[in-house]
């Protein structure tokens, strides 16, 4: 596993259309940082200036940045109930007309009885994105969020 | 006080509000299907209110086997009473803590079924 404590490892984002190997590349964003609190301000802000470079209204990049701080989160406190120091994994990338935003850690997921809380944050975001998915895995949960760019 | 959705759920081809509020209802089943997954089968889990208000952060506790009879088809929702939105939402069952409502209309039923993982 990647050494990543105290040394984020940073993709910046492209420019919008920037050229990559004599192809169109589409802009994207990644960027994974300790599964700690003092990450979910940093991500929240690295999202909402993505969002706003790719264009979006001002009530987007809202929705985007408190997606984001809600899926961190989560993934911070599970970090935590699962003992382990871990990682957050922030990725966005504007694709065929949507902002795709995926926010992913690599804790147990969600374990048996963590359901009381944990709604919380994903309802919100379930109320914020165009389209939800949450993905388990044995190593760890992806939060999938989409949303629209402008036309 | 809720605040009906009518941002951030907007698809391409301006959908709409009733879209947009079965979009929301759609992402909170899928926060409740992640919930139901984490906990054992016979046991219970705090699931959220599946309605289409922006504000909402109700949750109800039910047996998982009691969260899947609402899921018993694709266009049935879990709600809170009171939080099922005229027009868009028929109450099909109602219970002490929750409510089961579908939504009616050819587009949204179509959207709907897209939607659910469970529909082969």
């Amino acid at each position: 596993m990647r050494q990543t404590r105290g040394r984020p490892e940073v993709a910046a984002a492209q420019p919008r259309g920037a050229a990559g190997g004599g192809s169109r590349e589409d802009p994207r964003l990644k960027l994974t940082l300790p599964a700690e609190p003092a990450s979910v301000p940093v991500l929240r802000h690295r999202a909402s200036q993505f969002a706003a470079e790719q264009g979006v209204g001002r009530d987007v990049v809202a929705d985007v940045a408190l997606a984001v701080s809600e899926a961190v989160t989560n993934a911070v406190k599970y970090a935590k109930v699962s003992g382990g120091e871990g990682v957050v994994e922030l990725s966005a990338a504007a694709w065929g007309g949507w902002l795709v935003v995926k926010v992913r850690d690599r804790g147990e997921g969600f374990g048996k009885g963590s359901s009381d809380g944990l709604g919380l944050g994903l309802s919100i975001i379930a109320r914020l994105c165009a389209d939800l998915k949450i993905v388990q895995e044995g190593d760890g949960t992806e939060v999938l969020m989409r949303f629209p760019l402008p036309e | 006080m809720v605040v009906m959705s009518s941002r951030g759920a907007s698809g391409k081809g301006e959908p709409g509000w009733k879209q947009r509020i079965a979009n929301a209802e759609i992402n909170g089943r899928r926060v409740n299907e992640a919930i139901e997954r984490g906990e054992e089968e016979g046991g219970s889990a705090v699931f959220v209110c599946e309605c289409g208000y922006l504000g909402c952060s109700a949750t109800v506790e039910l047996r998982i086997a009691d969260y899947e009879e609402v899921r018993t088809d694709f266009d049935r929702f879990l709600v809170i009473p009171g939080h099922e939105i005229a027009g868009v939402d028929r109450v099909v069952e109602r219970h002490p803590e929750h409510l089961v409502v579908v939504k009616d209309g050819e587009g949204l039923q179509e959207s709907l079924r897209e939607a659910d993982e469970r529909t082969p």
